[in-house]
């Protein structure tokens, strides 16, 4: 049966859509004092530290930062994209839009995985044979593999969700309703920690 | 192509473009001897935020209940960041 369908203890699909649309947003919510506490961390070790964050950021890989951006916000319009095809009930379209969305995610996951291994090359994990002497140093190398790792995390399960709703949404079925806007919201939300995340961690000391 | 398809298709492409333009803007702007780096970082990643919030996630054309919802993450986390960095001040 396709999960277009109605179901309990739903009376009707606007009302189901709402309570889905709803507990989503209070799950954000959730992830968002998640991440702030880690946002916050972030402040002060830049408020107690300028010189040495600045000094310790210009480590970072800015063309490896500024690809991953461009290629998660087209992977969020991509998503969009799907999800008001669907609207419009061209499926075919929206499920080659997800289809997008998915390659796009995987293309983040592949860049990132560059980058931690050209990072590791250079000695940046904070520990024994740190590249790096200051305290501060290690505070910001700290952050960035806390934040970029649980961000990556979060985006490996956004395609767990993509490849279900794909398989949910196979031809003759018409595309998963409610889980595609779920699984939209969740996405945007992956999204936006990125974009928060990009000039925090790239942009700062060039 | 179908009026129905470009229509759909329409708001996600002008955000994307829209994401790119202020990509590109504090790229630029950081790898540049301008003054404020730092709050023109801020702005430009708030005015992305808005814009996917708004279009991406549809809250310009939610319920209101879905607003409320939506709002309360940043309103915890202002009183997170108000409430730690007085603590965080007053050492």
């Amino acid at each position: 049966m396709s999960e277009a369908a109605l179901h309990e203890p739903w009376r009707d699909l606007r009302r189901q859509h709402q309570a889905y649309t709803l507990g989503i947003w209070i799950f954000i919510a959730g992830e968002t004092l998640f991440f702030g506490a880690l946002f916050f961390f972030y402040i002060t070790a830049r408020l107690e530290h300028p010189a040495a964050i600045a000094e310790a950021a210009r480590r970072t890989n800015l063309p490896f930062g500024a690809i991953n951006t461009a290629i998660l916000l087209a992977s969020s319009a991509a998503v969009a994209a799907a999800e008001r095809l669907a609207d419009e009930h061209f499926e075919r379209a929206a499920r080659g839009a997800l289809v997008l969305a998915l390659a796009l995610g995987a293309a983040f996951i592949a860049v990132k995985a560059l980058e931690y291994r050209e990072d590791m090359a250079e000695h940046l994990l904070p520990g024994a044979g740190f590249a790096l002497s200051t305290r501060a140093a290690a505070l910001f190398w700290g952050f960035y593999w806390t934040a970029t790792g649980v961000h990556a995390a979060h985006v490996t399960i956004g395609l767990a969700l993509f490849i279900r709703i794909l398989a949910l949404s196979a031809p003759p079925q018409p595309i998963a309703r409610p889980s595609l806007s779920v699984t939209a919201l969740y996405w945007h939300f992956v999204d936006i920690i990125w974009v928060c995340l990009y000039p925090m961690l790239y942009l700062v000391g060039r | 192509m179908d009026a129905r398809l470009s229509r759909a298709i329409k708001a996600p492409l002008f955000a994307f473009a829209a994401l790119l333009a202020l990509l590109a803007t504090t790229t630029t702007y950081a790898l540049s001897p301008a003054p404020g780096k730092t709050i023109a970082a801020a702005v430009i990643a708030a005015a992305k935020t808005s814009i996917i919030a708004l279009i991406y996630m549809r809250l310009a054309r939610a319920s209101a209940l879905t607003r409320f919802a939506a709002a309360a993450g940043p309103a915890w986390l202002l009183i997170l960041f108000v409430l730690s960095g007085i603590d965080f001040s007053a050492r």
